[in-house]
């Protein structure tokens, strides 16, 4: 089973749009072929986003459901410490997350604010986790 | 306040507030009003209610008693996780259905990463506030 993190901007696309490589990755959650895991403060942000921008269109009971339903199937992980990898200290969360499921993946938009790869984790699009999937190699 | 809000809806409050039920209360720290006994034992409020606030034009408020109930009793948990996995992928159908109809699914890749972006700001605020 490969272990990912899900960094709340990909949860956000795979959850607007039945189409492209966040939606697929998804899916792949859906059929057990990837896990994902979480913290206490990645469930945060998954819930609290949801009050931005558009997104505070969405019914709350319904995104409610989203986040129990996400805690009941993924992994909640306690997180080991505070890291300092990424200068924006939020996407440090994400991080330590990574280190306590000792994750396979961060799976992100935004690659740009994960620098670097941690310990086994590396950071990773939807897209290029799909490809990874298709050629057997994740 | 109440007297604000009988003349701005007269047609829907009018008919429930008479004079006995207006009373002026003052505004304490934080934000704290007491509303007198009389006006909480005609309502039936008893201490621990929950109060909705309702911001009306002017500003006016419309304070409304609240019911909690146990969120199991309305959102059950799956009974295993086959079920559950099942239900999760019906629900996101439905979020996505409904960002179809909202429009919400025509958000582009920017404003999904400010909206990340404005949620982690708050969050920093708020984080090193109750670190204070």
């Amino acid at each position: 089973m490969i272990r990912v993190v899900v960094d709340t901007s990909a949860l956000v696309s795979a959850v607007i749009s039945p189409t492209g490589p966040n939606a697929q990755l998804f899916d792949f959650i859906v059929s057990k072929q990837i896990r994902p895991y979480f913290t206490d403060d990645v469930l945060v942000e998954y819930y609290t986003v949801f009050d931005y921008k558009h997104l505070k269109q969405y019914n709350r009971r319904r995104v409610a459901r989203l986040r129990d339903l996400l805690e009941y199937t993924g992994i909640k992980v306690k997180s080991r410490g505070r890291l300092k990898i990424s200068s924006h200290e939020t996407d440090n969360r994400i991080y330590e997350c990574a280190q306590a499921a000792k994750a396979h993946y961060i799976i992100t938009e935004n690659t740009k604010h994960f620098p670097k790869a941690h310990a086994y984790t590396k950071i990773i699009t939807a897209r290029q986790l799909l490809r990874l999937l298709e050629a057997g190699g994740a | 306040m109440l007297q604000e809000v009988v003349e701005s809806r007269p047609g829907r409050l009018s008919e429930i507030l008479d004079p006995m039920s207006q009373v002026l209360v003052k505004l304490q720290k934080k934000g704290t009003m007491v509303l007198p006994r009389r006006l909480r034992e005609m309502a039936g409020l008893t201490e621990g209610t929950l109060m909705k606030v309702d911001v009306l034009e002017g500003p006016r408020f419309l304070v409304t008693p609240q019911v909690a109930i146990d969120r199991d009793l309305v959102t059950s948990k799956p009974k295993n996780r086959k079920e559950a996995f099942r239900e999760l992928a019906q629900v996101v159908a439905e979020l996505r259905q409904e960002a179809k109809e909202k429009g919400i699914d025509k958000m582009t890749k920017q404003e999904i990463n400010a909206a990340v972006a404005a949620m982690r700001r708050d969050l920093k605020k708020t984080s090193k506030r109750s670190a204070k």
